[in-house]
Parts: structure tokens; sequence; C-alpha cells
């Protein structure tokens, strides 16, 4: 999944994008903090192999 | 578009791990099929329900463009999106227990941070930082639990940051902190040593299916898979 792979995408200096990884979590803090949220949800694993989205 | 993101708080459920969040998901997009496919994209509101944009796949599907294109239109709508929200510290963004933990760093290719103990706000503070946000994974452990995936553990650390296996199934420790005066060092540290493993994802279906690999969800994988073509005569 191209889109996933560049948002995990960590470059050097700047870092990646920081998920939350609970919907319930993500929910709280959002209400929290007045933020909007941007959610993608994905499976962690391709034809049942783990390590790759 | 990871700029951008700071604004937002960005979500990531594991599809198929959580039958709570998966009835949550399909709520918000059914599939081709009228199941919950292994992705689901969207913006929305603080208040956990206004959407911001169409929910749907991947922000492709709402924005068009692919690859790096793909990824500017989606920065280009959340700088839209995104207000003022306020400034006050974050919470740790936790993966839900060990064992998808390192799944999910193995996916991500970063290393992961294995909390114990109740210094949760100081790791917090550091894992939001501009020097490590979004360089880490993150999980929280009890003191009693099993660490026999993790290579090198010290049973009594307050923070093992590790290098997660290919396949996300085990680690290797690369630092740790007895306390935590000293989670800064070993997230400095571990990024000094880390080296993501790179993945041709073809080969590593082939060589994961060969070894025996099997990833286990807590429910049901409903993604109908690619989409088929129509049939030859």
């Amino acid at each position: 999944m191209t889109t996933l792979l560049l948002l995990a995408l960590s470059l050097q200096d700047a870092g990646g994008v920081q998920w939350y990884a609970t919907w319930e979590q993500a929910r709280a803090e959002a209400k929290r903090l007045d933020r909007p949220i941007m959610l993608f949800s994905a499976a962690p694993h391709c034809h049942g192999v783990s390590g790759l989205w | 578009m990871i700029k951008a993101s700071r604004a937002f708080v960005c979500v990531r459920p594991l599809t198929y791990e959580s039958k709570e969040e998966a009835e949550f998901l399909i709520s918000l997009f059914k599939g081709r099929e009228g199941t919950l496919e292994n992705t689901v994209f969207g913006l929305l509101d603080s208040d956990g329900k206004t959407a911001l944009s169409r929910i749907a796949r991947t922000p492709k599907m709402i924005y068009g463009g692919s690859g790096k294109e793909e990824i500017a239109k989606l920065a280009e709508a959340m700088k839209k999106a995104a207000g003022k929200g306020k400034e006050e510290p974050r919470e740790l963004p936790l993966v839900v227990d060990l064992r998808r933990a390192l799944n999910v760093a193995a996916c991500d290719g970063l290393p992961l941070a294995v909390l114990s103990g109740d210094d949760d706000q100081k790791l917090a503070d550091l894992v939001w930082s501009d020097a490590f946000v979004g360089r880490f994974t993150v999980v929280k452990v009890s003191k009693e639990e099993k660490l026999d995936a993790i290579k090198g553990a010290d049973a009594g650390a307050a923070l093992l940051v590790v290098a997660p296996g290919a396949y996300g199934l085990d680690g290797t420790v690369l630092s740790q902190a007895r306390d935590a005066a000293g989670f800064r060092d070993a997230l400095e540290s571990a990024l000094k040593k880390f080296e993501p493993i790179e993945k041709d994802p073809g080969r590593h279906i082939q060589e994961g299916r060969r070894a025996g690999v099997e990833w286990k969800t807590e429910i049901p994988d409903s993604d109908p898979g690619p989409v088929k073509g129509p049939k030859r005569p």
C-alpha cells in the first residue's frame, strides 16, 4: 500500500507521522486538545504475513 | 504532510484487531461487499463524528494523485482543515499490547519503545518532542509481562528500546534505561544504532510463508482482496 508506506516514512531529521493506535485514545485526545483527526486504519499483515502493511 | 500532521490527532486503528473498533470503522465506511476493508481513511473534526472529508479507503480515492502527489494533496487538505488546538502535553500514543506493537514497529520500520512502570508522561514529553516525534512506536507493559520475544531484555529496566524483527514477531534490545533519568539517552542511543530492514513486499511475503509466518487477527479479515477484472468469456 503505497500511501501507507509513504505515511510511515520517517525522514532522517524530521521524523514521521506520530500515530495513536486506538480510536478510544485518539478520540479523547482530539476532544481534550480541540484538534481535528486524521484516521487511517490499516492491517499489519499482507496475505497473512506480518511485518508489512 | 508530516508537518501538517502535527496539528492533528493522527490515529491508525489496527484493522481486524478489535471488534469494537471494527464496528466503528464500518460505521464510517462499508467496502465493496458491505464489509470492513483493510484500510479506512478520513479527516474528522475534534468531536470524532463530524466528517471534514469524504471517507474512503485511501487519500488517493478522495484527493486523487499518486505516490508523492497523493501525499501533497493530502497535506493541502490537512492545512485547510487544521484549527488552532490547545498547546498541552500529549499522552503517550500506545499500541494496545507488546505483540501488536512489535508488528506495527516492523511494518513502519521504526524502533519500539517499551515502557515499564509509571513514567508515562516523562516518556510522552520526549516522544512528542521535536527530536523524537514520529521516530518510535510505543507500548507499555506491566512489570510481570514476559519479554521472551525480546533478545537482551533486562527485566528491571524502566525503558527498553527495541529493533523489531522483520516479521514483527520478536526484537533485539538497542538500548535501555533503569529509570526516567535515562530515557533521553536511551532514545538517542537507539536511533544511532537502529537500521531499518529494507523489504521487498513480494519476497517478504514469499519468505514469510515459507517460514510459516501467519498473523492471527482478532476478528476475521473481511477484505475482499484486489478488484477483479471482468471474467473472460
